[in-house]
């Protein structure tokens, strides 16, 4: 993972310094003299050779500082802190309710092969890949708030009019139940709803035809075959199927849900979301590239995380991996 | 049909629309707090900068200035503007002479254009070269430091140190150094002028604006051997005397304002006010129409024309002093040459651009002021679509098949894509083929006052937002000044502009603004397009609303009925 995180760091600070634009121009203004932009250079260490730069940029990230954010004026860590338990909320609802809901319409579309759900769920697979998630949670945003007026304004994570919960682990629905705050726990829940939906929507698709498609490739196995024929009931043999087809179900959710966490810029933009998602695209707008080379690391160490997790996974559930070991 | 599957299914979606519902959607926000949806944040607290109309807003609720305009109601347009238009001079005197000979300013007059702000009485020498400013005492800081003559002197040294905005503003005022300051005693500074300009009035009286007034003490806390004025700290920091105290910044979600209860004209009427930042308009749209928010900034035309017809809501419109202009760079070729870009202007259908880009809410812009501002022309109407002779001076130009060019844009104006489409049409039937170049904003900063390396570009983010015929010439069409985008240059034109700031006859003067103008117009320095209007969604309930020429929100004169 080290070298994984050098690699990319060192990627993203060569292709910040190329691009186009200048941060200092930014801060200073379209009625910036050039002296006002050279002070802001100066300030934000800009005027350092890129070396230096590249240099100073290393002897912090040792230290797991990030620098400053240009644009909030405080630490770049800090702000993914404050703003990273608001994408965990809705990442973790979006996965759990895609989870819950679409992986048994799976399982039950794939042992019951004529059921109307398999009609459903062709369209739906069809659908859900082609329909963007910003798209998505617009149109849910017209139908639902401006039209029927039944779910909260997209504008952020609670009520602005409901005191926030003593934070804890900054997930307002958890800290609402640890502090059993009702009001809060209500709202939090019902705005977590729409964008949650709508990541695990466009992620359903693929978790419901991973699903079919390897429960079904099992039935037709031999070894299902030969526990029909030896008399095994229809539920044991599902089972034995089952079992085995979780390992690639198991990856691909893992790798959707990396996935998941690009799909959230999108979803935490339309609904004003406040999370780290939102402030990606707020630091890539305004060049703030303390910012951009931590979230893209930070977002990199995730994704290594989460394939080591996956393969633990994978090593728990599929004896003949522990056997090899 | 496994009934069992559907009943868990439809469980789960009546489970799903019960917590989504959970919360009322339509709850009203508390009458003394006052929510804002915008397109973004402040980019920084720095008043000495001019960032964006989102930093201007958020300057002028944590700072005052010397002075302030009057607001005045415009019956034609049913919202209250600034009283720019009382400004020739715009401050007339009570009768006979203060003790030093000087005329003191009456501010009941209905012919001043301006009432006190942080300054309380104003003495103005019968020769209008040096202004005398008593400062108005026990006026405190957000961090409880009382306003003394030392905050301003320190504040307008430090518009000098910075090189920004402020330094322009105070230039084009005829203030270029400290040596023409005097600090008379702890509440009283004076300012000499070795011109009689009243620009310098203008200037100073905006609310909160780039000339607002720094706490000085807190200010020199924070600086240091490198950074001696505090500019890294002021960049997210504010210590000022205005009405509200930035209390939450969350860069890229809000900011909220808490209203000071020591603030020197009493606790406004709004408690608190919260900006959000809700980058979709179609969300702002649908948080304005849904009662989530009370004002909606930066919607498009379309969504204007929604909001209209939605209950509860409404459109507050002004012609403002937004400027859309399609600037050649007269440094690169063919754009050097005037027949190629009076040609240009005449490839372009102003009418079109004004019915389908602007939806008909956007006005003809007349030339280099708007028409908002004493003094504005119209020069610029003399250019309309004419195929023809847009043909015969590319043809005295050397380009009788035309040529090829680049047509940038800011990818992040949702307009300015439709008109730069509109003009590739336009432009291409006589033979001017324009490739269409979108690029971020970042990047389209750097070329617009760095690299200046555009050929032709929409721009549509500009503004003088001071009144004054010389200000809006001395920002943009003056060798070297910093908004001179065009790289033009005619040194008749710099001559005025110099004259004009020193003349003392207003007839004079009025013809030498007229001259500027139409000089300016007629060598194309910018193709002037459209005044793009002042546009704010608001809930019927919200009231006080002013339109500033930096077209800004100024939430602190609203309130909720």
């Amino acid at each position: 993972m080290v070298f994984v995180v050098l690699g990319i760091s060192l990627f993203t600070f060569a292709i910040l310094h190329l691009i186009p634009g200048d941060p200092a121009r930014v801060v200073a203004g379209p009625a910036g003299t050039e002296e006002a932009v050279a002070r802001v250079r100066e300030l934000m260490g800009l005027e350092d050779p890129l070396h230096i730069q590249l240099y100073n940029f290393y002897s912090r990230l040792i230290r797991f500082d990030f620098g400053e954010s240009w644009f909030s004026g405080k630490s770049v860590l800090q702000d993914i802190l404050t703003r990273l338990p608001a994408t965990v909320e809705l990442l973790l609802s979006g996965f759990l309710f895609a989870v819950i809901v679409f992986v048994p319409l799976g399982i039950f579309t794939a042992f019951n092969p004529r059921s109307w759900t398999n009609k459903i769920n062709r369209a739906y697979g069809l659908i859900a890949g082609s329909i963007p998630d910003f798209w998505l949670g617009l149109m849910l945003i017209l139908i639902f708030y401006v039209i029927f007026r039944i779910v909260p304004p997209p504008l952020g994570r609670i009520d602005i009019a409901t005191s926030v919960p003593l934070k804890i682990t900054g997930l307002l629905v958890i800290d609402s139940l640890l502090t059993w705050k009702t009001e809060a726990l209500f709202s939090a829940i019902s705005y977590l709803v729409l964008p949650s939906f709508c990541l695990a929507f466009v992620m359903g698709g693929p978790i419901i035809k991973m699903t079919i498609s390897s429960i079904r490739s099992l039935l037709d196995s031999s070894f299902i075959e030969y526990a029909k024929i030896l008399g095994l009931k229809e539920k044991t043999r599902r089972m034995y199927a089952l079992k085995n087809a979780a390992p690639p179900i198991v990856t691909l959710i893992g790798v959707l849900f990396n996935y998941m966490i690009s799909g959230a810029v999108m979803i935490e933009t339309v609904f004003s979301w406040g999370g780290l998602g939102q402030y990606a695209v707020q630091a890539i707008i305004n060049k703030d590239y303390n910012t951009i080379q931590a979230i893209i690391i930070f977002m990199a160490v995730v994704a290594s995380l989460i394939y080591l997790l996956i393969d633990i996974a994978y090593f728990l559930i599929d004896p003949r991996v522990q056997e090899v070991k | 049909m496994n009934f069992r599957l559907l009943k868990v299914l439809l469980t789960i979606g009546v489970g799903l629309i019960f917590l989504a519902t959970s919360t009322s959607t339509l709850a009203v926000l508390p009458k003394d707090m006052l929510v804002i949806a915008d397109s973004s944040l402040a980019i920084n607290l720095e008043y000495d900068f001019s960032g964006s109309t989102q930093t201007a807003t958020a300057i002028s609720l944590l700072y005052d200035g010397l002075l302030d305009w009057k607001i005045v109601y415009n019956e034609e347009y049913g919202v209250s503007e600034a009283a720019y238009r009382l400004a020739t001079p715009g401050a007339h005197f009570k009768p006979g002479k203060t003790p030093r000979g000087f005329y003191e300013v009456d501010w009941e007059s209905p012919k001043t254009a301006f009432r006190p702000s942080l300054c309380e009485r104003l003495e103005i020498s019968p020769d209008w070269k040096t202004y005398v400013f008593h400062l108005r005492r026990g006026a405190k800081s957000n961090y409880g430091n009382e306003l003394t003559a030392e905050d301003v002197r320190y504040t307008w040294e430090r518009n000098f140190y910075m090189h920004g905005y402020a330094e322009y503003k105070n230039t084009a005022g005829s203030f270029y150094g400290m040596d023409q300051v005097k600090v008379l005693d702890k509440y009283t500074i004076q300012l000499t002028l070795p011109e009689p300009n009243t620009q310098i009035l203008y200037n100073r009286a905006e609310t909160g604006g780039i000339t607002s007034i720094a706490d000085s003490i807190e200010l020199k806390k924070h600086a240091t051997e490198n950074d001696p004025y505090a500019a890294k700290w002021v960049l997210k920091n504010a210590a000022g005397f205005g009405p509200y105290e930035l209390v939450e910044w969350e860069s890229g979600n809000q900011m909220v304002f808490v209203a000071r209860e020591d603030y020197y004209r009493g606790k406004p009427r709004l408690s608190k006010i919260v900006i959000k930042e809700v980058p979709t308009s179609a969300n702002r749209l649908a948080l304005l129409i849904g009662g989530a928010v009370d004002i909606a900034r930066d919607l498009t035309p379309k969504e204007r024309e929604m909001v209209k017809s939605a209950p509860g809501c409404q459109i507050l419109s002004h012609p403002g002093s937004l400027m859309t202009a399609i600037i050649t760079n007269l440094k690169m070729k063919p754009f050097d040459d005037i027949r190629v870009r009076k040609a240009m202007a005449y490839l372009i259908s102003y009418e079109d651009i004004l019915e389908t880009v602007y939806l008909g809410t956007a006005t003809r812009l007349g030339g280099p002021v708007a028409d908002i501002f004493p003094s504005a022309t119209h020069y610029a109407f003399q250019f309309d679509l004419d195929y023809e002779k847009a043909k015969e001076l590319l043809a005295e130009a050397g380009y009788p098949d035309g040529f090829e060019s680049t047509l940038f844009y800011d990818l992040t104006q949702p307009l300015s894509e439709r008109l730069a489409i509109l003009l590739r049409s336009s432009a291409a039937k006589a033979g001017v083929k324009l490739k269409l170049e979108k690029i971020p904003s970042a990047q389209f900063l750097e070329k617009l006052t760095g690299t200046k390396d555009m050929p032709i570009f929409v721009n549509e983010r500009d503004m003088p937002w001071e009144l004054g015929v010389q200000f809006a010439i001395g920002l943009y069409h003056i060798e070297g000044a910093f908004g001179n985008f065009s790289n033009y240059y005619n040194p008749r034109v710099d001559q005025l502009w110099r004259e004009i700031k020193r003349e003392e006859d207003p007839v004079k003067k009025a013809k030498m603004e007229d001259e500027i103008q139409k000089i300016v117009v007629d060598e194309v320095s910018w193709i002037f397009l459209a005044q793009q209007g002042w546009h704010v969604g608001v809930r019927d309930y919200v009231k006080g609303l002013v339109m500033y020429g930096d077209n800004a929100l100024r939430p602190q004169f609203a309130w909720k009925e």
